[in-house]
């Protein structure tokens, strides 16, 4: 690994780890209480 | 102990498919026909059969009514999605299945005639081919099928292609030998029946898998709008692999629709998802998905407009999953989780039910993105967050099933003891051997990682019991592989490893779909080019 390599992903790393947070930040929202209704939409839900 | 097992062809091939020659002109589809008005006629022949298990043939019903009654959903992911997911319809055809072998045989007829396959409904032709492959299991009945013509001749006729290419794929099962002779009449025949046209009613067979009635239902279907006409065209033929067609249609679709900036924006979301996840053209994809969100520039900024934007958004996150799977640019993992974080924070606070699906959908993505990072603890944590009421709010056992799946999968590779299996609680009590097979593969990995090898054999003889009465080849190669694996470390850690962490839904086994060479859960994973 040569040493510009190294800094872009150092970069990637903290654009993630912000990323992450904001998330975290996100998913504590309330976003998921679950209804009757909201509990059939959260089964069928897909990943890609 | 797998050597003891039956081989899984019939010792014989006794299920013979006999073809008359055909002319070429003279197809008979029955690809109008009721849902399962066939299998409705065999049972009308064979009453008696029901009161083998009348219990079981009261769920079948069951089954065929939701499967008769199911419209396009009410908030419609048929929009959002390429494949179709096993429904009412397909749980009937194996339940079907099984219960007729099973009346058959109990009433000692052991060899049924079926004239005029073709002219069925798809479905029932999937039942019966399911029963054939049931059949095989102790030789209990043999199947004579006829046909109108021969099952190996090809056709212009997109309705009769797709007939020929599902009957294709059931010959393939090598459950047949197949014969060209004079169909013979002497047993039940299924007759021709005609329905109403409309886009519910196409919806309706695509929801059920009942492609060669789609397409023939859309040939008539001069009620509906061109561009829907040709969206619906598109879903159908993708469903049947024809990828270049529901390219091309897609295309003339956004053509000749320039006044719902919504619909266009859907349009392209679809384009971009084809381009994606069937040919891999991520460039033309992203291309395509950008031109979709500048057309929501110019709409109004509401809840319908948020919902589409983030679905576009949520389709480039994807493209930058895949490019972050091959490995070629390491910013692009990056990429994926701001694509997500920003379809996610679009519709935080949406109302309505499109709203919550599609976050629930934005989540299960970003778990996707967690796990191939290697954060499995991350992953297990977010499941738990977002989707822990669910299951049981559902109280559906068969829910509860894909959530435990999920879970158990995601604890296994965090190497977390957050689950246990969950036994017979849940296993065979679903009539669906496909969940239980995943559940039982899991159950005997999970003891193995704690070194329990007499548990974890136990789970695999269960499996191969499953494989066995289920007559999946697929089934039986892991649970024999699982088997060895028990003194095998590097063997169980790749199985592990290989373990897909959400419960596959699709099974070619049983509805007998057309399965892409490659599905994009695996590229994403790393495990497919």
């Amino acid at each position: 690994m040569n040493a510009s390599t190294s800094t872009i992903e150092a970069q990637e790393q903290e654009v993630l780890e912000g990323l992450l947070a904001q998330l975290d930040g996100l998913l504590a929202n309330d976003m998921f209480a679950t209804q009757d209704g909201d509990a059939a939409l959260a089964l069928r839900a897909i990943n890609w | 102990m797998g050597g003891q097992h039956r081989p899984f062809l019939p010792s014989r091939l006794n299920h013979v498919w006999a073809g008359g020659p055909g002319d070429g002109a003279n197809h008979r589809f029955g690809a109008t026909a009721h849902l399962f008005a066939g299998f409705d006629q065999l049972v009308e022949r064979f009453p008696e059969i029901r009161a083998v298990d009348e219990v079981a043939w009261q769920r079948l019903d069951s089954y065929i009514s939701q499967a008769r009654g199911d419209a396009a959903d009410h908030i419609d992911t048929l929009r959002r999605r390429l494949n179709r997911e096993p429904g009412a319809s397909i749980r009937a055809v194996e339940l079907g299945a099984e219960l007729l072998v099973a009346g058959l045989a109990a009433l000692g007829n052991e060899r049924l005639h079926l004239a005029d396959v073709d002219m069925t409904d798809t479905l029932t032709f999937r039942l019966l081919a399911r029963a054939a492959a049931r059949a095989g299991h102790a030789d209990r009945v043999t199947f004579r099928w006829s046909t109108t013509s021969s099952p190996f001749e090809t056709a212009d006729d997109p309705v009769i292609s797709a007939r020929r290419a599902l009957q294709t794929r059931v010959a393939d099962t090598g459950l047949f030998s197949l014969h060209l002779d004079p169909a013979q009449h002497t047993s039940t025949t299924f007759p021709a029946t005609t329905t109403t046209y409309s886009e519910t009613d196409v919806l309706r067979s695509l929801t059920n898998h009942n492609y060669d009635a789609a397409l023939h239902r859309l040939s008539d279907a001069i009620q509906i709008e061109e561009s829907r006409h040709n969206r619906l065209l598109a879903m159908t033929h993708i469903a049947i692999g024809n990828y270049d067609l529901a390219d091309r249609l897609l295309r003339d679709a956004i053509d000749s629709q320039a006044t719902d900036v919504l619909h266009q924006a859907h349009l392209h979301c679809l384009l971009g998802l084809l381009e994606t996840k069937r040919y891999g053209r991520l460039d033309a994809a992203d291309n395509t998905l950008r031109s979709g969100l500048s057309l929501l520039d110019t709409a109004p900024d509401d809840d319908r407009t948020r919902v589409e934007r983030s679905w576009l958004l949520n389709g480039r996150a994807l493209i930058a999953a895949l490019a972050s799977a091959r490995g070629t640019d390491a910013t692009q993992m990056a990429a994926a989780y701001k694509l997500t974080h920003d379809a996610l924070l679009l519709v935080v606070d949406s109302e309505g039910d499109e709203a919550a699906y599609l976050r629930y959908n934005l989540v299960a993505n970003l778990i996707v993105l967690h796990q191939m990072r290697g954060a499995w603890d991350t992953a297990l944590e977010t499941l738990q967050r977002s989707f822990h009421n669910a299951p049981n709010a559902a109280q559906d056992t068969r829910s509860v099933a894909v959530f435990e799946y999920r879970l158990g999968a995601l604890a296994l590779r965090a190497g977390t003891d957050i689950w246990t299996p969950p036994g017979h609680r849940l296993s065979l009590d679903l009539e669906d051997w496909h969940v239980d097979d995943y559940l039982t593969r899991l159950t005997g990995l999970w003891h193995l990682r704690r070194g329990q090898h007499t548990q974890a054999k136990e789970a695999f003889a269960k499996g191969l019991q499953i494989a066995e009465e289920g007559r999946s080849k697929a089934s039986l190669d892991f649970h024999v592989e699982a088997m060895a694996a028990v003194n095998d470390e590097p063997v169980a850690t790749r199985l592990i490893q290989q373990l897909p962490t959400k419960l596959p839904t699709n099974n070619a086994e049983i509805d007998f779909d057309f399965e892409p060479p490659a599905r994009v859960a695996e590229k994403l994973q790393g495990r497919a080019p």
